[in-house]
């Protein structure tokens, strides 16, 4: 009873990081159309080949595709054959304007319901904004409500990342500051017990940091840096707020460790580093925080407000991302707990010898 | 430590670097196949190494308490 009175937490982060393991893998991506070939059309009948992902097309089922924009759908695709379980082919016929030259391909059937967003282009078309419904699509309707991720252009199976990636920040953030709390705690009493806390916090918080900074380069260079004309660098890094700001902080972090160690008295340390935790915080707060909402940044809910917004994450997406967050978090704070038991230990037998 | 080892270790490594460099594309195609699944693959690992370095740094330090202790 007493055991469990103490550790529950550490069963609730192994419960929560093995849910997050399963769910993020096992669950498919959504049915998506990937690509179109050829994705220039031009004004008249065009034969498109559709090529999807997960779409798994059965031969005689009922597929409904439509090029859209603005909510509007503008042409039916006709003569829809599967050629493979990834592809089909679809006849358009373009007329001479539409309100854009970039269009939006909607493809419905009786299992799923996909929107592939700027997928082909009809550059020889007039701008006509008030085009009205040129068809009405004979819509099946998804029946099916599958548990899926969505897939998002150029993220694609990596949106799974956002289970691994993301928590790594939630969970530094969340130890430095506890770190922070604690060097106000020293300042307040003292107390080199609380020291131990907050300079563990710092190295635990570093590797977390560093996590977070490793993942995320792997991540933005195979979506980012191939795919934005912003940004030119095809390399690892690329040039982005939240980027940067990440990379300062743990920078300002390596910066109390260094400076801790160049101090000799363990009062002195203390009392230096402490104070120089207090405004480390504060700047990681702006340069993570703050200065990525003021700018343009590649990163969600950046360049604006909230952070979550309904854009952002879809219900499913919740449901795993959370318990995620919780788990990253609790495993930092148990990994915390263990080097601060082991720093107490060291320090009372420092004394005793 | 022999450094002649290490020395030789490292220039292979180096080596064995430049190559991958010069197969870049190859290696890209392998983290595009398949809807870039690997990309998580390689983050997983990543964290993975992480999670290990944070063992491998304390048990250092355990044993060089044992090590005091014993003296």
């Amino acid at each position: 009873m007493k055991a469990i009175k103490k550790h529950w937490w550490k069963a609730l982060a192994v419960i929560l990081l093995v849910y997050t393991m399963l769910f993020s893998f096992l669950i498919p991506l959504s049915p998506t159309i990937k690509s179109a070939s050829p994705s220039s059309l031009e004004i008249g009948n065009n034969r498109i080949v559709l090529t999807g992902y997960n779409t798994n097309f059965q031969e005689g089922e009922t597929i409904d595709a439509s090029i859209e924009f603005g909510r509007k759908t503008l042409i039916c695709g006709k003569n829809i054959k599967v050629l493979s379980p990834n592809m089909i082919s679809a006849e358009f016929n373009i007329p001479e304007a539409l309100p854009s030259k970039v269009l939006h391909i909607r493809l419905n059937t009786t299992r799923f319901s996909s929107f592939s967003p700027e997928l082909v282009k009809a550059y020889s078309i007039k701008i006509n904004n008030d085009t009205n419904n040129l068809c009405i699509a004979n819509n099946a309707i998804a029946t099916s409500t599958a548990l899926d991720i969505p897939n998002r252009l150029q993220l694609n199976e990596t949106i799974r990342n956002l289970m691994f990636h993301v928590p790594m920040w939630f969970t530094m953030m969340l130890i430095f500051t506890i770190s922070f709390v604690y060097s106000m705690k020293y300042l307040r009493t003292f107390d080199l017990k609380y020291d131990i806390i907050a300079r563990e916090a710092v190295n635990i918080g570093l590797l977390f940091a560093f996590l977070g900074l490793i993942t995320g380069m792997i991540w933005a260079k195979f979506t980012w840096s191939e795919h934005t004309d912003l940004f030119t660098t095809k390399g690892w890094w690329v040039n982005d707020v939240k980027l940067n700001g990440a990379a300062i902080t743990t920078l300002i972090y390596i910066a109390y460790l260094i400076l801790r160690n160049s101090l000799n008295s363990d009062q002195q340390k203390a009392k230096v580093s402490a104070v120089y935790n207090i405004f480390a915080f504060v700047l990681m707060i702006v340069f993570i925080m703050i200065l990525p909402r003021l700018q343009d940044s590649l990163h969600p809910g950046n360049g604006g407000n909230p952070a979550f917004g309904k854009y952002d994450l879809d219900s499913t997406l919740r449901m795993v991302f959370y318990p995620a967050v919780l788990g990253w978090m609790l495993l930092g704070v148990w990994m915390l707990s263990l080097k601060k038991r082991f720093s107490n230990i060291e320090n009372t037998l420092i004394d005793e010898l | 430590m022999n450094y002649k080892a290490l020395l030789i270790l490292i220039s292979f490594l180096s080596l064995m670097g430049t190559k991958a460099l010069a197969q870049d594309s190859a290696i890209e195609r392998t983290f595009h196949e398949s809807g870039k699944i690997n990309v998580v693959v390689a983050v997983v690992v990543v964290i993975f190494i992480g999670l290990i370095y944070y063992f491998v740094r304390l048990e250092k330090k355990i044993s060089k308490i044992e090590k005091d202790i014993k003296n």
